[in-house]
């Protein structure tokens, strides 16, 4: 299988290149991976990408609903096929709300209890494994990771059935959350689906003070390749 | 407008004349310049290009003697932003713009598109931008109306940069009774610029095509810089209806979609991208004749084929929409398609408009009609306006007696922390997406700001911006507040690790007609000079804003003279950026000074000010320029020997403010020092804001190393204390207490 990593850009996009910065940060130490940014309006077939990443951002200008529009994107237009030949797609804040809307995950975000944008760096305890982002040894750990939201506030509906694990969550809740969930999985086909509030590549890097986010790609790298 | 022109008996045209703001000096220098009288759309242009806001009329000659030249300098001002080096491929784009005007009628919507225009002036260089910073003045915050205010304009601002994907990584939030009728919005931005792909506006040559990018033009903003940011307000009728239209509506979509195609066009195409403005105050107007005025060409605009997104839109309406998000190019003939499939895969217009000559006019047709037809090199500047000589007015030095008693330490140190310009502002940036962008290695609420910006050649090179006023300082002493607020900025930029470049200024005074706003002006730039010269530190960018006056009760008040100096320095290693929070159990409190007397009292201090208020303190605090050369090379020398855990200036509230402020970690560390053997007055020794400390936290350990650099530099060192476990802050004999509590009363104040 190919080891092409893609992040999708949207319009309105904005934490695209931060991925793609630690994309290219790894893939110095383990050339097997091409990172790729990947235009909206083109469609993602099968098998080429090995781990999707929807980024942080506004896409399409958040109009109608977070993630709404991003849902019907050529990009994402089969998904749900990509995912089960193999990919492993992780959404970050933008990211994840797009997969709620394509309810590959349960739930639903509404704003934050504060009702107001949080920008923060929180504390986050690692719940369970999840392939290839958190392996076994993880469980129980906790990280610290940027956040920064305004829709973040994530809520089960009694009529949510939908296949899921929470995966991270908030040691002290910042926005409401059920639970206090920062991020739930699924794993769908031979791929699987990840979804998160929280930035871990805003902590990657060793220049900003902050690498609790690096074990979380490290991961991934070590899994799949 | 229109009522104006139809009243009986008087001339239309010049009745307009005076509607669109002309003096009667003006009106015959238009006349006397044309030769004939000018249309209605002409004369509409003329009233914009020449209000305070675009034409600088009031302050040009203040302005002019700004130093502006240095070796770090690429771009000087006069461009849509400055330009310094960062390395040798690489350059810093930067640059303050105010938003007053708008953000006081209506706050949100004025903060946010006061971000959309000053990160278009970034990206139009060809930068892409990488942070923001905020500098806001508000009246009272008693008051509910303020309250408002406050929180409309940092919600337009997050809303604005958060979308966008820029972070917020500085700001500084005042308030004072001087802004009670008329707030200050300021908003910094930076970004990088590869030094072979620098964009410019006044490099268009005859036999070009000039192309609109970006937002459809509807009717939003028209007059917005000649009748909301070139006027007065009146208590009680600033929220009136004409007011209210002319603010400009904001879509940080669009804009982020439009910084994407301008960035990828000058990355693509560009030696097809002859020059390029954003298209700001007076939208189509300010572009079309600044660009073709600088160029040195002509130009003809067929603005029947400008997109419109409303209809029966009118040629002057057209030419001074203040629509956001657009952008006017001057592009090579026959690259036109290019340029649009670019645009429109990002879902941007991009519509040819015209095309340039070599006629040194500036031609306007509309439905076949010639509307315009200007020799635009002849109108670009205003005639030189009628102004008032500069005059100070006279500080009497009181005959004071200096007051015996001295404040209860404790209950002074609890009032200086809540006072709203020391007080915690965590909360109001906690709204601001500070860490997009993978950049932040210090956000807001450190000394200074710091962004990394590795490459491959420099992998770990960063860049340190800080923004400082000081308006107690501007008002008793403008001169003075100018050098302290570039003081300031380049001791922040020392105490984390960074050299000072260069630093861009937001002017902010009350009307220009009266002697004292012109010697605010006058003796502000002599000040920055003085310090420009001292710290090497050249004016690359700024901005004034002029009549932040109201008239109350039929009484007109200007705000206090404020300018925010924002300095911008880089530094070679982020890794070694220091901190301004203790860092750790047991190490050494030491103040590195400048030596000199101190021994003024009552100076003007916060302290003063609160506790003294009927004394009016008229003196200045101390403050030595040379002095501050000496601070920033120990203070670098330091940082090269990596001796300091953590550093912080001395500022507003005193030693003893920036003291406890150090112990605020989430670790919450105490404070044990003793004083008691000081001979100075006490309280002047903790609440005196006399310029040029600085506290270091050091190792024990490296004692020595610290007193050879204090001999070094011939700077004075003393002892403060130790940083201690116990959550104690205490200075002896007289002052102690729990760290929680000035914790909690620090935080009590912005929720």
């Amino acid at each position: 299988m190919s080891r092409h990593w893609a992040v999708v850009q949207f319009p309105g996009s904005n934490c695209d290149h931060d991925v793609l910065k630690v994309f290219q940060s790894l893939s110095k130490k383990y050339p097997e991976i091409e990172p790729v940014l990947h235009w909206h309006e083109d469609p993602i077939e099968k098998n080429v990408y090995e781990v999707i990443i929807l980024p942080g951002g506004f896409s399409y200008g958040d109009y109608l609903r977070a993630g709404a529009i991003a849902k019907i994107s050529q990009a994402l237009n089969n998904l749900e096929e990509v995912i089960e030949a193999g990919a492993h797609v992780m959404g970050i804040c933008n990211g994840f709300q797009i997969l709620l809307e394509t309810r590959l995950l349960p739930g639903y975000l509404q704003v934050n209890k504060s009702l107001k944008f949080i920008s923060d760096t929180v504390s986050l305890k690692i719940e369970d494994e999840a392939f290839p982002w958190f392996t076994k040894k993880n469980k129980g750990e906790v990280v610290r990771y940027p956040i920064a939201h305004r829709f973040g506030n994530y809520q089960l509906s009694k009529i949510d059935k939908g296949e899921m694990k929470p995966v991270l969550k908030y040691q002290e809740n910042p926005n409401g959350s059920i639970d206090g969930i920062a991020g739930v999985y699924r794993t769908l086909g031979k791929g699987s689906v990840f979804g998160l509030m929280p930035h871990p590549e805003r902590a990657f890097f060793e220049d900003l003070r902050l690498t609790d986010g690096q074990p979380i790609w490290q991961n991934a790298v070590e899994n799949l390749i | 407008m229109s009522q104006a022109i139809s009243k009986e008996g008087l001339d239309p045209i010049r009745e307009l004349a005076a509607a669109v703001g002309l003096s009667d000096k003006e009106w015959n220098h238009l006349i006397f310049v044309l030769g004939r009288h000018p249309s209605e759309s002409e004369l509409q242009m003329i009233g914009v290009m020449w209000s305070e806001h675009c034409s600088y009329k009031s302050s040009k000659r203040y302005l002019k003697k700004l130093i502006t030249k240095g070796k770090y300098v690429l771009e000087g001002p006069g461009e849509n932003a400055g330009l310094i080096a960062l390395d040798a491929e690489r350059g810093i784009a930067f640059k303050i713009e105010s938003h007053n005007h708008p953000s006081f009628v209506e706050p949100f919507q004025g903060a946010a598109t006061g971000v959309g225009g000053i990160l278009r002036d970034i990206f139009t260089m060809g930068a892409r931008p990488i942070a923001l910073g905020d500098y806001l003045r508000f009246g009272d915050l008693n008051l509910e109306k303020h309250q408002y205010l406050l929180d409309g304009v940092i919600g337009g601002i997050a809303h604005y940069g958060n979308c966008m994907g820029i972070p917020v990584v500085a700001g500084h939030v005042g308030s004072g009774s001087s802004y009670n009728g008329n707030i200050l919005v300021n908003v910094f931005a930076l970004g990088i610029v590869d030094r072979n792909k620098i964009f410019r506006s006044n490099t268009g040559k005859p036999g070009q095509v000039v192309m609109v990018w970006g937002a459809k033009t509807g009717r939003d903003g028209i007059h917005g810089a000649s009748l909301l940011a070139s006027a007065d307000f009146e208590s009680g009728k600033t929220e009136t209806k004409e007011q209210k239209i002319r603010v400009q509506v904001g879509d940080p979509f669009k804009e982020k979609v439009l910084m994407e195609a301008t960035l990828e066009c000058m990355q693509s195409l560009s030696s097809d991208l002859a020059a390029i403005q954003d298209m700001g105050a007076a939208g189509l107007t300010s572009s079309t004749t600044e660009m073709a005025a600088k160029s040195k060409i002509g130009m003809k605009i067929d603005l029947s084929k400008v997109p419109v997104r409303e209809t029966g839109m009118k040629a002057f309406e057209l030419l001074l929409s203040e629509s956001q998000e657009r952008m006017l190019a001057i592009v090579e003939k026959g690259s036109e398609e290019k340029f649009k499939a670019i645009l429109n895969k990002w879902g941007c217009e991009g519509e040819v408009v015209g095309e340039t000559d070599d006629s040194e006019l500036l031609r306007m047709t509309f439905d076949g009609q010639t509307v315009v037809d200007l020799p635009i090199q002849k109108l670009m500047d205003a005639p030189p306006a009628d102004l008032p000589e500069p005059e100070w007015p006279a500080v009497q030095s009181q005959a004071y007696k200096i007051p015996d008693e001295i404040k209860k330490e404790w209950e002074v140190l609890e009032k200086l922390l809540c006072h709203p310009s020391v007080a915690s502002k965590k909360e109001i940036f906690k709204r601001y997406d500070t860490t997009v962008g993978a950049a932040t290695v210090f956000g807001p609420g450190q000394e200074a700001s710091v962004l990394w910006v590795g490459s491959k050649e420099h992998p770990h090179l960063g860049i340190a911006f800080k923004g400082v006023a000081d308006e107690n300082f501007y008002q008793l002493n403008p001169r003075f507040g100018a050098k302290a607020a570039m003081a300031k900025a380049v001791r922040s930029l020392s105490c984390v690790g960074a050299r000072a470049r260069a630093f861009t200024d937001g002017i902010n005074v009350g009307n220009p007609k009266n002697a004292k706003t012109q010697a605010a002006l006058s003796e502000t730039v002599e000040g920055l000079n003085e310090a420009i010269i001292a710290f090497e530190t050249p004016c690359v960018s700024g901005n004034v804003s002029m009549y932040n006056q109201t008239v109350s009760d039929g009484v007109p008040r200007d705000i206090y003279p404020t300018t925010f100096v924002v300095v911008v320095g880089v530094m070679d290693d982020v890794r070694k950026a220091v901190p301004s929070l203790f860092q750790s159990e047991g190490s050494e409190i030491w103040l590195l000074e400048i030596p000199g007397n101190r021994e003024l009292f009552p100076e003007a201090s916060l302290y003063a000010r609160e506790f003294f208020p009927e004394l009016k303190p008229s003196v200045c605090p101390f403050l030595d320029l040379e002095g501050e050369q000496r601070l920033q090379n120990a203070l670098l020398k330091a940082n090269d020997l990596n001796l300091m855990l953590s550093c912080r200036d001395v500022s507003t509230g005193g030693l003893a403010v920036s003291l406890a402020k150090a112990c605020f970690s989430e670790k919450r560390f105490g404070f044990e020092g003793d004083l008691s053997k000081t001979q100075s007055r006490r309280d002047q020794l903790l609440f005196g804001e006399a310029q040029g400390r600085v506290i270091l936290e050091i190792n024990p350990n490296r004692r020595s190393e610290l007193m050879k650099l204090g001999a070094e530099f011939n700077l004075q060192i003393r002892k403060l204390g130790n940083v201690t476990q116990d959550p104690t802050f205490r200075i002896r004999p007289t002052l102690s207490g729990s760290i929680e509590t000035l914790f909690q009363a620090w935080s009590s104040v912005f929720k």
